[in-house]
């Protein structure tokens, strides 16, 4: 279907809504599949029957709108940008996830194909490796109706790499429901003249229906989490015969930073005018709905990073567990990917900072990766919680080192203590207000531990750069015109060298683009983009780091 | 040329041969100047150092051992280092090593005086003494009174050791006997904790050490070169890889038993992991470091060279070894069957290493050991031409040079001083590295091929 047939369709749909009927306003297929569909109303579809539509499924008349047209009907622009697949064509990196493992495309799936080639036979092929697909295209349906034994490389469509779904949910049911308006019988003036019911429906009911419910600050971590961090149950996991072959490190998971450099293809609630409108309107709605409080009670970028630093340390314990549980059948320990990379893989020196600051339990027994920890426990800021989670971090610590693959045995125990505590965090901030004071502690708490020598000065340098990020994020509400103020843009200048300050070092944008953007690095090959990332990463200087909070 | 066909050719025959081979290890035998006769103790080194005994004249001079042993204030050339080991307990790095590990001072903690002052473990007085005359020629309570006596004398060398006295003349029982604390052994060794805490690794290869211009040596060798140094290679990378093989052993059956993490890091290849992560040169591709990869690494080349060298010795059948190498570099191999595959490959060793003591017995002289040397550079850089670890490469750099050295250095091998030269540069670490950042081991390789080239042309002349 060529944009013109979307615009047809547009005009058909226009042509119902006059007629007082039941239409689809934003629909790219036809009404009289859209009729069909709606039909079934409030049967919820079968998990089975959700199925992958596509990205062109979406983009073709109505999130590929470079400038949203105004006025519409239901006034979709305040909702949300309409651009959104201009823009992950052409910003987002998703949308090359399969290109990157094209061993004729670039140069970093090459030879990880041949050092694969190694232990798995001349035969093997990365782009038709079913571990591989799992992250970098887009699985054609979701895990509940097809698990990953059964997928083969014919489960994955590769030409989106991964798709709008594989973030928003398998599209086949929400599809048809998700853009069907109703006339307003007799709108007030300034008011939309149809409404879309489905905007405003719990995220519950909109999760039957297929869509995810990324809003939500702890569902959005998840999502990333599953690719980013790994999840067995969802077949996505970097083993480390993958990072020995040469695929890059993941960096931690901060839900705020990886969405600012995604690049950012929506709009934060206090941008879009329909969701701060209903905060004013009827505040529990809008909470309910989208997670938000009007900007006047807290700062919604605030709540989304505290909860989302939380999630993020739920699922790297959920990840934990499941290689654990793993193990544990088969008397054998957890993969090295569960363990923190540079735990073994730095550079040696003699005498080393590693000695100078000391070592949680045994000397030279790998770890688990700890930002997450740090973060959380700073992020919360409450001094008992925070004693709860260095026990079970204490706990985590033997366990990992009890034995040299990890004693899963322990794990599990242990990961069952940093889950109770992931619970009571997520119940205790949930009962927060972060207004501009409480934002403001967490900024000087979050900056403080990053300045802070004792107990133990930050020697991570992922903790480091989580620190960084979180510092760029809370400043997120004092933008102005698109830019940072002075401080947060002196400071990474002053560390850009030392600590990965950004995820695409280079990149000529930081927080939301618009669809005219101009194009950025992300079409150079992988391995370039990496290198200069790692590069930074592999300079982390913690004195430097330090002292660049000091006065 | 055709001489040096036939020697590769032999080689890969060999390896073949090897290969199909099932059969166990020839014999049950075991060399003397391992595994110490439990019945026997430590005692310190005061009533060695009489001046009519050992304690007398100067360095250099018969009965003047303990005297060139000795550290010596304000001495130029130095003493043996062994007579330091105990006074390294106090310095800031031990200090520090003891308090990351937790044990007590390092001084009075069992598990550094083992080999850091054997004989203080029992006798508190004889610490001082470090790694005394008894750590290295054994305990001396049965033997102290009569082994100046003409009966002793006539006694065998396993007799001897059989009452506790390491024969260090036959270098399969010196070299054995060195690697039980610089390789390590049932019960001595260097694990992960205490290396992370600030303890060097162990890298040992006897000839590197025996030449090593810091040790003052307190007596003539008695086998000239170049016979000395090719054998003492040899015997060395067999008794290097036992003990190897030994301390493995150990580890896996207390780690059966759940009393040791397995697989002990310690044992694994360090730079494998010890490096930073998205350096170019990515060593190995399975994502699984290797076992003993220093001490093992040039023993296939030993294993093709010994029987061309010592006279009556068989190439030896390393099957259960190999299977132990195999396992070993599987990802997180199952301690209680290595144990048992250990102590096949264990016995194998030793059958070898029997083999190799009687020769050095029966035969103190090789003519042919100059050309000897050159053969064995050919079996070196055959295999070091594929070596990727920074381990490997330096283990087969080190017997190339100890080849290069006993036939004569730049004099008697002058075509092979310049890429020797370039391997000993590529594997120095980068200033303030303890660690071969940017190691381009594909350089590397390239001038053990040139090594070869140089031998080939050296063994047609």
């Amino acid at each position: 279907m060529t944009p013109f047939d979307g615009r047809l369709g547009r005009g058909a749909g226009l042509a119902g809504a006059f007629g007082g009927i039941v239409f689809a306003l934003l629909a790219s297929a036809g009404a009289s599949r859209s009729a069909h569909l709606v039909q079934q109303d409030e049967k919820y579809p079968r998990v089975n029957d959700l199925e992958l539509l596509g990205s062109l499924s979406c983009q073709t008349g109505c999130h590929d709108q470079a400038t949203p047209k105004m006025p519409s009907p239901t006034e979709g622009y305040k909702f949300i940008r309409l651009w959104e697949n201009v823009v992950w064509d052409s910003h987002d990196l998703h949308s090359r996830a399969f290109k990157n493992i094209e061993p004729a495309k670039n140069t970093l799936a090459k030879s990880m194909e041949v050092n694969l080639k190694k232990g798995k036979g001349d035969a093997y092929k990365v782009t038709e490796d079913v571990k591989c697909l799992a992250c970098h295209a887009s699985v054609v349906k979701p895990v509940a109706a097809m698990k990953p034994a059964e997928w083969t490389p014919k489960s994955f469509v590769t030409a989106d790499g991964v798709g709008c779904e594989m973030c928003h949910g398998h599209g086949s049911a929400y599809r048809p429901r998700h853009d069907a308006a109703k006339r307003v019988a007799d709108p007030a003036p300034g008011e939309p003249t149809a409404v879309v019911e489905w905007r405003t429906l719990p995220p519950a009911e909109k999760t039957k229906w297929g869509l995810t419910d990324l809003r939500s600050p702890a569902t959005a971590t998840e999502t990333c989490a599953s690719c980013h961090i790994g999840s067995q149950k969802d077949g996505r996991f970097v083993t480390h015969e993958m990072y020995a072959a040469g695929h890059p490190p993941l960096p931690p998971l901060d839900l705020m930073a990886y969405s600012r450099e995604q690049p950012r293809h929506w709009g934060l609630p206090s941008q879009m005018s329909f969701i701060v409108n209903l905060a004013e309107k009827d505040a529990k709605k809008a909470f309910d709905t989208f997670h938000y409080r009007s900007e006047k009670i807290e700062s919604s970028v605030a709540r989304r990073f505290v909860e989302s630093s939380i999630a993020a340390l739920r699922s790297t314990a959920a990840l934990t567990l499941q290689l654990a549980d793993e193990a544990k059948p088969k008397n054998d320990g957890l993969d090295f990917a569960a363990f923190d990379c540079y735990s073994c893989h730095h550079d040696l020196k003699y005498p080393s900072d590693r000695q100078a600051r000391g070592y949680d339990g045994p000397p030279g027994r790998p770890q688990f990766r700890v930002a997450p920890f740090a973060l959380a426990r700073t992020v919360v800021g409450d001094e008992e919680l925070g004693k709860q989670l260095d026990t079970a971090r204490r706990d985590l610590a033997f366990s990992f080192g009890n034995r040299s693959y990890g004693d899963p045995e322990a794990i599990g125990r242990a990961v069952a203590k940093v889950n109770a505590w992931c619970d009571a965090a997520m119940t205790k901030v949930r009962g927060e207000k972060y207004d501009t004071k409480v934002a403001e502690a967490l900024l000087e708490r979050i900056k403080s531990a990053a300045a802070a020598e004792t107990p133990r000065p930050v020697a991570d340098p992922e903790l480091a750069q989580l620190y960084l990020w979180a510092i760029t994020t809370l400043s997120l509400d004092k933008e102005k015109d698109g830019k940072l103020p002075a401080d947060v843009v002196h400071l990474r200048e002053k560390l850009d060298k030392t600590v990965v300050t950004r995820l695409r070092p280079g990149l000529p944008f930081d927080f939301e683009v618009k669809a005219d953007a101009k194009l950025d690095n992300s079409q150079k090959p992988v391995s370039e983009r990496i290198g200069a990332r790692m590069t930074i990463f592999n300079a982390f200087d913690g004195k430097a780091f330090r002292d660049a909070f000091g006065k | 040329m055709r001489i040096v066909a036939t020697i590769i050719g032999i080689g890969i025959a060999v390896g073949l041969a090897t290969a199909g081979r099932t059969q166990p290890a020839r014999a049950e035998a075991k060399p003397y100047g391992v595994d110490l006769p439990s019945n026997v103790a430590h005692s310190s080194a005061a009533s060695c150092s009489a001046s009519a005994c050992h304690g007398g004249g100067t360095p250099g001079t018969r009965g003047s051992e303990h005297t060139a042993w000795a550290p010596e204030l304000g001495s130029v050339t130095g003493s043996d280092p062994h007579s330091k080991a105990y006074r390294v307990l106090f310095n800031a790095d031990s200090v520090r090593i003891a308090k990351l590990l937790g044990g007590g001072p390092a001084h009075e903690n069992v598990l550094c005086l083992k080999c850091h002052a054997p004989a203080g473990i029992a006798e508190p007085t004889a610490r001082a003494e470090g790694v005394g005359c008894s750590a290295c020629h054994g305990p001396s309570d049965k033997w102290i009174d009569s082994h100046y006596l003409p009966e002793w004398k006539a006694k065998s060398n396993r007799e001897k050791w059989n009452e506790g006295f390491v024969p260090t003349k036959n270098l399969t029982a010196r070299i054995s006997n060195c690697a039980t604390c610089h390789v390590g052994s049932a019960d001595r060794e260097v694990n992960h904790d205490l290396i992370a805490a600030g303890h060097p690794r162990l890298a040992f290869e006897y000839a590197r050490f025996h030449f090593s211009g810091a040790y003052r040596k307190h007596w003539e060798e008695k086998t000239p070169q170049p016979e000395f140094e090719v054998r003492a290679w040899l015997i060395g990378q067999a008794a290097t890889a036992r003990a190897a093989v030994d301390v493995l052993h150990s580890r896996a059956v207390r780690a059966a038993e759940n009393k040791a993490p397995w697989p002990e890091y310690a044992g694994l290849s360090c730079f494998a992991c010890h490096q930073s992560v998205g350096e170019k040169q990515a060593r190995g591709s399975s994502g699984n470091p290797g076992w003993e990869v220093f001490h093992t690494a040039t023993l296939d080349a030993a294993s093709a060279h010994s029987h061309l060298v010592l006279p009556d010795v068989k190439q030896p059948v390393l099957v259960k070894y190999g299977e132990l190498k195999k396992a070993m570099a599987a990802s997180n191999p199952k301690a209680a069957a290595v144990a048992t595959l250990a102590a096949a490959a264990r016995a194998e060793l030793d059958g070898w290493l029997a083999e190799m003591q009687a020769s050095e017995e029966a035969h103190p002289r090789s003519p042919a050991a100059a050309i000897q040397a050159v053969d064995a550079t050919l079996f070196l850089t055959q295999s070091g031409a594929s070596a990727s670890e920074w381990d490997s490469l330096a283990a087969h750099y080190l017997g190339v040079a100890a080849m290069y050295h006993a036939s004569g250095g730049a004099k008697g091998r002058p075509l092979s001083t310049k890429p020797l030269d370039a391997i000993r540069g590529g594997l120095k670490f980068p200033a303030t590295f303890n660690s071969p950042k940017g190691l381009d081991a594909g350089k590397l390789r390239g001038e053990f091929r040139n090594l070869m080239n140089a031998a080939i042309e050296e063994r047609s002349r």
